[in-house]
């Protein structure tokens, strides 16, 4: 009898687990946590620099996207060039687009002007939700985390770790007191939302070994029916708000396999995407493409002389295609 | 197929385990050992088809060369010579090629093509375990009678893979016994428990662990010059990581085996709780420290013919015994430096028995013994770096930082505390302020919370063999060397055992949904 009774509680055992493990991991929902403050802290930041452009009568220049645009984009050197008021509204690739696209909506005015640059990992459907992707949902996405299908979410509840939930619920019952954790900090963005901290003269040593050993990446997983239809969706409601959208795409550490046969083929295929959808595009990728010397420290950051480059290489393109009537 | 994954524990194991008790139950014990060894196979030859062929030749092999040395004749040595060869050749050639291609391209000049043998799993265990098998047969000690149980004692799958070794004599009578269906489900219940025990501690704590030793190793690696704190969380943390990894997997193959029925030997008992080096190795990989005795450090003189010349044969097993884990110099290194530290341990007790000297007093064997535990995990954490780094040159770097000679550098904030001669005067010894973990390698506020549980349970938290000791969960011939205290902690297969059993397995299989299944670290030999 004994034995019998041992059997049944294994699955008692692991029902019990599974659902005192959903109630805590809803239970800190929306409580901000110290590892996605600061990315919290740079859409804040963005909203309020937004605020405070006023550009009266004329449009602002806009560019969104991750954080490629974020240390990629120097907007206060385009300002100069164009004459008109820029804003760099690069935010983190932990967002998802739709949350990106859907802060850029909330500063966005009839007038203004857009340019997207978002990452690749977005153009391709992940396997599964990253752990800093989730980090932040459940502290500053809520909606977004709830508005995922029941299978994916209960997936990544399941994929919550112990430590991120402990702090979750130990925050949601002595507060958060704002801290961040982790290398990137709000504190470091310009008044123009122009990340200061990739500046190449106090680039540590580490970064250079870092950005020596990534390796090329091969997008294998079929186009993210998702993001396109949050392009063609943010697409329209840009025209339907009278503000001109432009696509471009991110800066990007540069392998030769990205230019092979098989290797660009990704790459055509995203710009084919964004002018099936008739969003007008600037550049394409491989021109955003760039050497290790030029990068931070990821594959989408640039250092301040990268930044440069691709910031003069933007200018050239607004000029020709975007500013070229007025 | 791995013990932790998807296929395994919900389809691999139900099938085989519903129809071996099935065959066993309706009295067809033969067709039950097909089963076991064709769903053996199948599981082998689930990672690569084509080995499943080297494995039947190797077993053919043996078995035959078994059969020979059963009968009287003048070649019997002979006979035995050549099997050994040929289970050495075997593992030479997949191995070793490699390895010692690229040793003579280095330092002979020669420009040899190294083939890239894909190295076959389980290679080294089954080697040592056939060359037990077949030097017992020339001594005449328990030969297998039936075809049928030496290739289950070769192929079963719960030890198949990464271990223990087992000896044909204790593996292969129980493969005839008569099968009592009334243990039918305390085995399941045991097997299972221990099952799930494994599974959390290699799923939980060790992958757990693993995110704060691999970014270390990998960034040494890549040429990272590390912190002082940075190298000695790297170090401990892999020390904890290897530790929980092989535990896991030494219980989950233990309670696979009580699922069937079967006991293998215990291969693991609480390792870190060692007070000296040659207690190290009587917890650690137990069988492999038997089998290296047994058939290596016996045969070569033990300790039958001085001090010196067992000092040398301790060197001489661990050297190999370094080989057997790796095909690298910084596995030669490991063994070497474990045979060095016998050997020291061995001298030291001969210097005290000799002296007479004896620590008398309660107070001073508890302290004694505090120290030489920490000194015994000391060595066997220096001895990791090589085993886990993947060169001398990474190898030395990480130990450089640990010993302090790439300077130590401690928390900002304690700068103020400070005034500007004390720092500069600190400056001079290579002691900074620019942060204990500056190069961002992981989290390591938390990593040093994993860190410490995980070295407090190892020290102070019963096994897995003190808390089954009820059930008797592995072969006990081994463990009676091991004297851990009996624990308050004793299981019993109830309903709360078994909602603990859920609950492990629900935090093991919630691992699934984190990352892709981890493989066991011994599966590299």
């Amino acid at each position: 009898m004994r034995i019998k009774v041992f059997f049944w509680g294994v699955p008692i055992g692991l029902c019990l687990s599974a659902l005192v493990w959903f109630f805590l991991v809803n239970l800190q929902l929306g409580v901000p946590s110290a590892s996605s403050q600061w990315v919290d802290d740079v859409v804040q930041k963005k909203h309020a620099l937004a605020q405070q452009v006023h550009s009266e009568g004329k449009g602002r220049l806009f560019f969104v996207g991750g954080s490629n645009v974020l240390f990629g984009i120097h907007a206060g050197e385009i300002e100069n060039e164009l004459g008109v008021e820029t804003i760099n509204y690069g935010l983190s690739a932990v967002m998802t687009s739709r949350k990106i696209f859907a802060e850029a909506k909330k500063s966005l005015r009839e007038g203004d002007t857009v340019v997207t640059a978002m990452e690749y990992s977005y153009y391709r459907k992940p396997k599964r939700l990253g752990e800093v992707e989730l980090d932040y949902m459940m502290a500053h996405d809520v909606e977004g985390f709830q508005a995922m299908p029941l299978r994916e979410r209960l997936e990544a509840m399941l994929s919550v770790n112990l430590v991120r939930l402990i702090d979750g619920l130990w925050s949601k019952v002595w507060g958060s007191d704002g801290k961040q954790s982790g290398l990137y900090q709000a504190t470091s963005i310009d008044a123009h939302g122009d990340e200061t901290s990739n500046d190449i003269t106090r680039m540590p040593e580490a970064f250079k070994v870092l950005i020596s050993h990534i390796s090329p990446i091969h997008y294998t997983t079929q186009a993210s029916e998702e993001y396109w239809l949050q392009c063609k969706d943010f697409m329209e409601w840009c025209k339907s708000h009278h503000i001109r959208l432009f696509a471009s795409f991110p800066s990007f550490l540069y392998f030769d396999e990205y230019t092979s046969p098989q290797g660009r083929v990704f790459f055509e295929q995203s710009l084919a995407l964004y002018q099936s959808l008739g969003i007008q595009v600037l550049g394409d990728p491989f021109m955003f493409m760039y050497p290790k010397e030029d990068m931070y420290d990821t594959r989408y950051h640039l250092n301040s002389e990268g930044r440069e480059k691709r910031t003069k290489q933007m200018i050239e393109l607004l000029k020709r295609k975007v500013f070229s009537t007025t | 197929m791995l013990f932790n994954s998807v296929v395994f524990i919900f389809f691999f194991l139900p099938v085989t385990l519903c129809i071996y008790l099935w065959l066993r139950t309706h009295d067809r014990y033969r067709s039950a050992l097909v089963w076991l060894v064709l769903a053996s196979l199948f599981f082998y030859g689930w990672w690569n088809p084509q080995y499943v062929l080297l494995m039947v030749l190797s077993i053919a092999v043996n078995y035959s060369i078994g059969m020979l040395l059963d009968k009287h004749s003048s070649y019997r040595f002979f006979t035995l010579c050549i099997g050994v060869l040929f289970n050495l050749g075997l593992l030479a050639y997949y191995k070793y090629t490699d390895f010692v291609l690229d040793a003579l391209n280095t330092y002979t000049g020669s420009h040899w093509d190294l083939p890239h043998i894909v190295l076959p799993l389980a290679i080294s265990f089954v080697t040592f375990q056939q060359i037990a098998y077949i030097v017992d047969a020339y001594r005449r000690k328990d030969r297998a009678k039936d075809v049928l149980r030496y290739c289950l004692f070769v192929t079963f799958f719960p030890q198949l893979i990464a271990g223990p070794i087992v000896h044909h004599n204790e593996m292969i009578p129980q493969f005839g016994h008569r099968f009592l269906r009334r243990t039918l489900w305390i085995n399941i219940a045991v097997g299972l428990s221990v099952f799930a025990m494994g599974l959390f501690k290699k799923m939980v704590l060790a992958d757990g662990v693993a995110l704060y030793a691999t970014p270390v190793f990998d960034a040494a690696g890549h040429g990272y010059v590390l912190t002082f704190f940075e190298a000695w969380a790297g170090a401990l943390a892999y020390t904890l990581q290897i530790y929980f990894d092989f535990s896991g997997y030494c219980d989950m193959a233990i309670g696979l085996a009580r699922m069937f029925g079967i006991q293998i030997p215990i291969n693991f008992a609480s390792p870190y709780k060692a007070n000296n080096i040659i207690d190290f190795w009587r917890r650690w990989h137990i069988t492999l420290s038997r089998f290296l005795r047994d058939y290596l450090y016996f045969p070569l003189g033990g300790s039958r013919k001085g001090n010196v010349r067992r000092y040398i044969n301790v060197l001489i097993v661990m050297f190999l015994g370094g080989i057997w884990h790796g095909a690298g110099w910084t596995f030669i290194v490991w063994g070497l430096l474990h045979g060095t530290y016998l050997a020291i341990n061995h001298a030291l007790r001969d210097v005290l028995a000799w002296s007479g000297i004896k620590f008398t007093g309660r107070w001073t064997i508890y302290m004694a013994s505090i120290a030489s535990r920490c000194l015994t995990l000391l060595a066997v954490v220096v001895a990791w770096v090589f085993f886990r780094a993947e060169d001398m040159e990474t190898a030395q770097s990480i130990l450089e930082s640990m010993f302090g000679m790439h300077g130590v550098s401690l928390l900002g904030s304690l700068q103020g505390l400070l005034s500007a001669q004390q720092i500069a005067w600190l400056e001079t010894y290579g002691i900074s302020f620019s942060g204990m973990f500056y190069n961002g390698l992981a989290n390591f506020n938390v990593g040093i919370i994993w860190i410490v549980v995980l070295m407090i349970c190892t020290q102070i938290l019963p096994n897995t063999q003190t808390i089954m000791r009820k059930y008797k969960t592995g072969l006990s011939d081994i463990s009676k060397h091991v004297k851990d205290k009996p624990s308050f902690i004793g299981w019993r297969i109830n309903m709360l055992s078994g909602i603990v059993v859920g609950i492990l397995f629900f935090f093991s299989f919630s691992k699934w949904f984190a990352a892709t299944p981890s493989e066991f670290i011994y599966f590299n030999f």
